[in-house]
């Protein structure tokens, strides 16, 4: 730096000219941030995607529905405000912006092309359906969101697309996932290996998390769409995920990747406890106690396991069990449990009902959980999905759907149906003015 | 020798206008015989007393002397020059104004006396106008804004932008916490930018040096920010104060625009001390001070920790490692149950010790100044780490190698150390958390009697084996005062070297060559046990920082006369500035023994982050003044800058600026009359302030974290040993150009009555276009920001100075100085949005620029009023419009709206019967800007004693009172004493006018309302409550000082005096801000944020008694 510095001023001191000096101002260093690389290889960006989606899964949102389905209850501010409904207006603005900025749709959609490019179909597929994953959660939480015109440099201000078209569109990107994972690996082809912390890049694991993935998305249509969606719904579910093929977040013991329960409850000790309806569910849903409940919890002082109810700050709770709180602890996001309950309530709804398969898919399920046989009704398996995806935010999808378990609400409270756009959102995107219906499209009362 | 005296730079200027004088220095031998002996004194009108350092000169026979401590002064010339003519024999001397007699030149002249004025004004005076270039006071176009050394030292601040507080109109100077060595930032005309700090250039002897705040918070995930972690100083403070001559504050863009692009918040440039010849001048100065907290928020030692009037079982009754609920929401506590003061329990009495030396002298060829000084400063913060240390070292040297070639140096080294406590939103705090302790627990002691572990209120009986793995849920305050670290130890090393050259009798050269090198090493050590980091294990962070900044800066300077009414000067110069800055930080996790706090003592260790930028910039300048009838001064000038921060497709800018000043007193001959000077100026310039490094970079964000929605909680994108990339937030910048601020000011400087009273005002009109800020764009788009040459804003007021001198004489002197001044900040445009976050304030979202508002406007959530036009929801689910249900006058009033108990919100949230509903929309608030600000000093002198005084006073201003918000949360404040009593909105509570159904029901106010309806701290709490007027009147400075130099010190002691001076630092503040200071900013000086009180250390007042030594 001294030598360029001392070059120009003797340049500059004997011919005054601009000009003279323009390679003073136009180093490497000086144009160039020296602090981050202009280019990725699709290992750095899958990655980061992946973790983005753990993040989603198992972060603040995750934490909320947790509060409003009363798996959980918030003692301490601001979770105890959730417990009775109160949110800002851009709590969950980092939820938005992860689906589209980098590590999500931006980055994503990249990689897609780079690896169709370079005929890597099946790394195409396994991004298309993290894609899926991540999309289909806006458009869970939000209803019509910008995806067409997302993250694309002509529309600096992206019009949303309706909850249908959206969901519609993920389904076919998933269709084309699924035909992408099945091209034979050779030369080119070979995905994401070790860097695809889950499945270790399996294509037939891929393959069966689209399927379970295109399940969800036909029940959360079934509320409008009505028994047609159940029969998809039971058709992808027939080849979705198996047990053992659960799609998990991805964390380890290390500060920096611990389970996002762990470093909440560690950093946030004691602001949530259990939810009153869960534990007190989970203790009188048979004549003995459910096994998972402590899984999920821990006796309070007296030994005994208690939640709190929504608004209730005082009192004597069970904490979240050591092991689901241990920075290694892998949170289900996507699993064959879940598979086997959207096959059970599909068989029970759809076109011709399938009371027989229904108990079986139930019945399957609860051999997995290690909990007792119950008969096939909507009421028992959406109750047995509730316990199975403790902490799991499809839960709050299945109650607006089914409206079971049927919560009360706190004192003078409504649960909400739905997040209000980000105000940031709305403050820089003109194709979004006001904060949306109290309801999605595919949430009618 | 030159003819007048200053720094280096205005040295330039002496040489330029008496180069004749230098041309006939020959060292000769005259004898009687060929020379004629001028001789005389010099004295003061005021108090006949001599005046040393003066210069008395012929300036056609180039020959001149200089007055000696007696006042004499003698000097020869030639006797072959003199052949009885008449010449002009002219005394001068800083601080008086020159006075001329003609004398007949011949052998056996008699001594020629003269009798010199005061010159307050500093008439004919050569003042320093940057980047090389000088100009006599009264040339100026512009408004000047001077403080000289005996004002720095008379603040008894240790940092010397604090020391500029009050000393100057519409440079508000803002303090932001009472922590040892906590930023200071200065603010002039107010806010022009938005992305950018908005702190002045500072430029010492000619050298740009860095002045940056930088907080270690941002390594720590908890605390994450400029509103946690600890108060961190600003750069500027490694300067001793002492070492200050004088400083200039460049305010307007006219005066500014010789620095161009790097302007655009204004220059203070300072001028370090110089030797002088003659005897070489010993001076010891020590001082001690006595510092105490001035106020603290009120709490409540009625009600104990719980919730809901219950006492937390934890608490009552502690089973070993249970936590404890963190609210006093308890019942009552019994009479005879102890409690104690929690307010003040962490507090003390601080000190500070300051010892300098200064050594001056020289000759006529070669003059120094040598300084030593050595700062130390206990805070007001109970235990070991709460002190600032500051070890300076400089020296100053010029030296004649030719009459024509003067060579100069400068270097100064300092190594500052500073320990800070925490402080703010986070869980080691020391406001926070001994504030937040409800009354009746006994903070003390702080470890476990029984076990030997940390407690603390929401953990009260920790085991043994509670150490690795329990968080405190909060520290005990004592524990964190007493075990946790925030070290930042500063190495610099600042300096230049300066060449003086007269080329010619009409053309000079100057050139200073700067550098200015610093090395911080931070450590930030977390005990273990600690509650802050989510690792009770304990947890060091070390950071070290490395800012370089190299400074050439060459200027040729010509004089000219076209004839006797037609003068004037052009100079040409260039300016290159290289500015370098690294840091790494690293980080480890769970200690292995308890001490010490460094890596190696952990159990594990964080990959490394590192950041590096690189900053150049080329600037070419010119001038040229022209001087007609000696009364009116016209000067135009032209800078023109590339910077590497600029888009590279237009790397150059330029900056114009013209000014004139018409002495109409002269014009008109008024100098007799009762206006002794009169003076109108009108300037113009623009300046402009630069993008940051790399923001029109295209990069893969390295290293990132993908963040939770939810504080301090992320995953780092690489995982499982495979390194992630992501795309960051920030879009790259197009086309990217400098803010720039253009600004018309104009004046009139007047003097009545031989200048015993001046008089000067000032308005300017400031506008700022292309201002740089990370604008927001639609997160759907794939990024949140970009950086843009976006906003406008306009910023108008004036600017008052009135001094009058009713007595000045030779036992007796008084002096009494009003300033005042005003400005309206008015944002024009944020390219299409209505508000964006301002400055990165660090957590608070509450600070923003408002379109149609200020820079720095608040918003909030407010309950449901009239006149917004608010829909609500009533009992049957149909809308219902609130001002339908308001009068005209409760619209205007904007009144409460008073729920029944029927009505909910557009959330769904309702109220219970007689309660305010909550307004989910943020609002404006109001502005952190003061509406006007003073300050009276005034100055006494009788024989030996002298008496000052300096009243800082800000009008209007709101300060968001967070932390009486936060303890009304958690039920420690004096208000929340409340709860339980019957209240009616609007007559005794909340007073206002208030409408609505339940309007005039009365209600209990319990923790429910507290909590979540009055204040809160989730992001959407009804803030609208807590902004309070953040008006003041202080007592900045008071001091009473006697100089001894009676025959037992001259004589016995070998002294030429002792100076004794007791002074009073913040003594006393006259305000309605209930908490503990309205003047506190926590962010810090690093983020622009103003007028936010978020559980900082209060403010301190301080008696300081000093010795002064002189030889």
């Amino acid at each position: 730096m001294p030598g360029a510095f001392a070059r120009c001023a003797l340049v500059a001191a004997a011919v005054a000219v601009t000009g003279a000096c323009s390679s003073f101002l136009n180093g490497d260093n000086l144009q160039n941030d020296p602090n981050n690389p202009t280019s990725a290889g699709l290992d750095n960006l899958f990655i980061s995607a992946e973790t983005n989606v753990t993040v989603q899964l198992t972060g603040q949102y995750a934490r909320t529905i947790c509060i409003w389905m009363q798996q959980c209850t918030g003692l301490v501010p601001p979770f105890n405000t959730i417990s009775i409904y109160s949110v800002g207006e851009d709590d969950y603005y980092v939820v938005w912006a992860a689906l589209y900025g980098g590590a999500g749709l931006i980055d994503l959609r990249s990689v897609q092309t780079r690896a169709l490019a370079s005929g890597d179909s099946i790394y195409a597929g396994q991004a298309a359906v993290l894609e899926a994953m991540l999309i289909t959660l806006g458009a869970d939480i939000w209803g019509d969101i910008p995806y067409t015109q997302a993250a694309n440099a002509k529309y600096p201000d992206p019009a949303p697309d309706s909850q249908k078209f959206v969901y519609d569109s993920l389904n076919t990107k998933l269709a084309n996932a699924i035909v992408l994972l099945g091209t034979t690996p050779s030369g080119n082809n070979v995905g994401a290996s070790s860097v695809d912390l889950v499945y270790a890049g399996d294509p037939a694991l891929w393959t069966a998390l689209a399927y379970t993935l295109r399940a969800r998305i036909f029940l959360h249509l079934a509320k409008k769409l009505g028994p047609a969606a159940y029969d998809s719904a039971y058709a992808n579910a027939q080849n979705g995920i198996q047990p053992g093929g659960d799609y998990t977040s991805i964390n380890s013991s290390a500060p920096t990747s611990a389970n996002l329960w762990s470093q909440f409850t560690s950093i946030y000790a004691g602001n949530m406890a259990a939810g009153a309806y869960m534990v007190s569910y989970m203790a009188d849903s048979s004549a003995s106690p459910d096994p998972r409940l402590p899984q999920y919890f821990t006796p309070n002082s007296s030994n005994q396991f208690e939640g709190g109810a929504p608004g209730q700050t005082n009192g004597d709770f069970s904490g979240f069990a050591s092991a689901r709180v241990d920075p290694a602890f892998l949170q289900p996001l996507v699993t064959a449990s879940e598979n086997l309950l959207i096959q059970a309530e599909a068989a029970l709804m759809k076109t011709s009902p399938n009371s027989g398969a229904a108990a079986q898919a139930l019945n399957a399920e609860q051999d997995l959980a290690g909990v007792p046989h119950t008969a096939a009704t909507l009421h028992n398996v959406m109750l047995e999905k509730y316990i199975a995806l403790f902490q799991n935010v499809e839960v709050f999808n299945d109650w607006k759907r089914t409206n079971l378990p049927n919560l009360t609400p706190a004192a003078g409270g409504v649960i909400p149906r739905r997040l209000v756009y980000p105000l940031s959102e709305r403050n820089a995107n003109t194709s979004i003015t006001g904060p949306g219906p109290a309801r999605n499209w595919n949430d009618p009362p | 020798m030159t003819f007048l005296r200053r720094s280096s730079l205005t040295a330039v200027a002496s040489v330029i206008l008496l180069a004749p004088a230098l041309a006939a220095q020959e060292p000769t031998t005259p004898s009687p015989r060929d020379v004629i002996l001028v001789t005389g004194r010099v004295v003061t009108l005021d108090g006949q007393a001599p005046l040393s350092y003066a210069q008395v000169g012929i300036a056609e026979l180039k020959a001149g002397g200089q007055t000696r401590e007696d006042g004499r002064y003698s000097f020869t010339v030639p006797a072959s020059a003199a052949n009885g003519q008449v010449v002009t024999l002219t005394a001068r001397a800083i601080g008086f104004k020159a006075k001329s007699v003609q004398v007949v030149l011949s052998p056996g002249l008699p001594p020629q006396d003269f009798v010199l004025e005061s010159n307050p004004l500093q008439l004919g005076e050569v003042v320093i106008t940057g980047a090389g270039t000088t100009s006599e006071a009264q040339k100026i176009g512009n408004v000047r804004s001077h403080v000289d050394s005996s004002a720095i030292q008379a603040s008894n601040e240790p940092n010397v932008v604090q020391t500029l507080s009050a000393k100057a109109p519409n440079v508000t100077v803002t303090s932001s916490a009472g922590d040892p060595g906590a930023s200071s930032s200065i603010l002039i005309r107010g806010a022009n930018t938005l992305g950018r700090p908005s702190d002045p250039l500072i430029v010492v002897d000619g050298t740009p040096i860095d002045n940056s705040t930088t907080t270690v918070a941002f390594l720590d995930p908890q605390t994450g920010g400029p509103q946690g972690g600890v108060s961190s100083p600003n750069r500027a403070v490694d300067i001793n104060p002492a070492d200050i001559e004088s400083v200039e504050i460049l305010k307007g863009a006219a005066a500014g625009a010789i620095y161009g692009a790097r302007a655009g918040q204004g220059v203070v440039l300072i001028t370090t001390k110089k030797g002088r010849p003659g005897t070489t001048r010993f001076s010891l100065t020590s001082s001690v001070s006595f510092d105490n907290v001035t106020k603290f928020p009120a709490l409540q030692r009625q009600f104990g920790q719980g919730d809901d009037g219950v006492s937390d079982p934890c608490a009552t009754d502690p089973t070993p490692d249970c936590y404890a609920t963190p609210d006093t929401w308890g019942p009552q506590l019994e009479a005879g149950v102890k409690t104690y003061d929690h307010t003040n329990e962490l507090y003390q009495t601080g000190h500070f010790w300051d010892n300098v030396l200064n050594i001056s002298g020289g000759n006529e060829k070669t003059s120094f100044f040598l300084s030593g000084g050595y700062f130390t400063q206990d805070g007001t913060v109970l235990g070991p780490h709460d002190y600032l240390h500051r070890a300076t070292v400089r020296l100053k040297a010029e030296h004649a190698v030719a009459d024509n070639l003067r060579i100069g140096g400068n270097v100064m080294y300092a190594q500052t150390e500073q320990d800070a406590v925490q402080k703010g939103f986070n869980y080691a705090s020391i406001p926070w958390t001994s504030w937040l302790t409800p009354p009746e627990f006994n903070n003390n002691p702080y470890l476990d009697p029984a076990t030997g572990v940390h407690r603390s209120y929401r953990f009260p009986d920790p085991s043994v084996g509670s150490i690795p793995d329990s968080t405190r849920g909060y520290d005990n305050p004592y524990f964190s005062a007493y075990t946790s670290q925030s070290t930042t130890l500063n190495d610099r090393v600042l300096g230049n070297m300066t060449i003086q050259w007269t080329a010619l009798s009409w053309l000079n050269f100057s050139e200073a060559l700067g550098v200015d090198y610093a090395n911080d090493q931070r450590v930030q050590g977390e005990a273990q046990g600690n509650s802050q980091t989510f690792l009770p294990g304990g947890q060091v962070l070390t950071l070290n920082l490395t800012h370089t900044q190299f400074d050439n800066n060459l200027i040729a300077t010509g004089t000219y006369t076209v004839n006797p009414n037609w003068g004037g000067s052009v100079s040409v110069g260039q300016n290159i500035n290289s500015r370098s800055f690294q840091q790494l930080g690293e980080v480890g996790d769970v200690l292995l023994a308890s001490t010490p706090y460094s890596l190696n003592n952990t159990a594990t260790q964080r990959p490394p982050t590192s950041y590096q930028s690189y900053v150049h910039d080329i600037g070419y300048f010119a001038q040229a003044t022209f001087d007609l009838w000696d009364a009116l001064f016209l000067k135009a000038g032209l800078r023109y800058d590339g910077f590497s921060t600029f888009s590279p497709s237009h790397q150059y800018y330029a900056f114009p600026s013209a000014s004139a000043a018409w002495q109409f007193s002269k014009t008109f001959n008024l100098e007799d009359s009762w206006l002794s000077f009169g003076k109108a100026r009108l300037a113009y310039g623009e300046v402009g302030t630069e993008p940051g490094p790399y923001v029109s970079s295209k990069v893969f964000q390295a290293n990132g974290q993908i963040p939770d929605a939810y504080g301090g909680l992320f995953l780092t994108a690489s995982q499982g040993g495979v390194g992630g990339l992501f795309t960051p937030v920030t879009e790259p910048a197009e086309g990217l150009g400098p803010e720039r601020t253009k600004e018309l000011e104009g004046g009139i400087d007047l003097g009545f009555l031989k200048d015993r009273i001046s008089f000067s005002a000032t308005f300017y009109n400031r506008n700022s276009s292309d201002v740089i800020l990370p604008i927001p764009v639609a997160a759907s788009t794939g990024y949140q920001l970009q950086v843009a040459n976006a906003a406008e804003i306009r910023n108008r007021g004036g600017e008052f100075t009135l001094t009058v001198r009713p007595i000045v004489s030779k036992d007796l002197a008084w002096d009494v100085t009003l300033l005042g001044g005003y400005n309206n900040n008015d944002v024009l445009s944020l390219r299409g949005a209505d508000f964006v976050p301002y400055g990165g304030n660090g957590g608070f979202l509450i600070s923003y620029a408002q379109l149609g508002g200020s820079v720095g406007s608040f918003r909030d959530f407010d309950y449901v009023r009239c006149g917004r036009g608010v829909v609500l929801t009533d009992g049957s689910g149909n809308p219902y419009n609130v001002d339908q249900h308001c009068t005209s006058s409760q619209i205007s009033q904007k009144a409460l709206f008073i729920s029944d108990g029927t009505l909910t919100n557009a959330s769904g949230v309702g109220a219970n019967p007689g309660f305010p509903l909550l307004d989910p929309t943020q609002y404006v608030v109001g502005s952190p800007d003061p509406k006007w600000t003073g300050s009276f000093s005034t100055s006494l002198r009788y024989k030996r004693w002298n008496f000052s005084l300096l009243l800082d006073h800000r009008s209007g201003g709101l300060v968001w009172n967070g932390t009486h918000e936060t303890l009304n949360f958690f039920g420690t404040s004096a208000e929340s004493a409340k709860r339980g009593t019957t209240v009616t909105f609007g007559q005794n509570f909340m007073s206002g006018a208030v409408a609505g159904p339940g309007a005039g029901d009365a209600v209990v106010l319990d923790q429910n309302w507290f909590q979540n309806y009055y204040g809160g701290i989730s992001p959407h709490s009804i803030g609208f409550p807590f902004y309070e007027d953040g008006t003041f009147t202080k007592l900045r400075e008071i001091a009473v000082g006697y100089v001894l130099d009676e025959r037992w010190v001259t004589h016995n002691l070998g002294l030429s005096s002792i100076e004794v001076r007791l002074a009073g630092r913040n003594l006393y503040t006259w305000s309605n801000y209930s908490g503990a200071d309205p003047e506190v900013n926590s962010p810090g000086a690093e983020t622009g944020a103003r007028g936010i009180d978020f559980f900082t250390n209060p403010q301190t007042r301080s008696v300081v008694i000093t010795f002064t030594f002189n030889r």
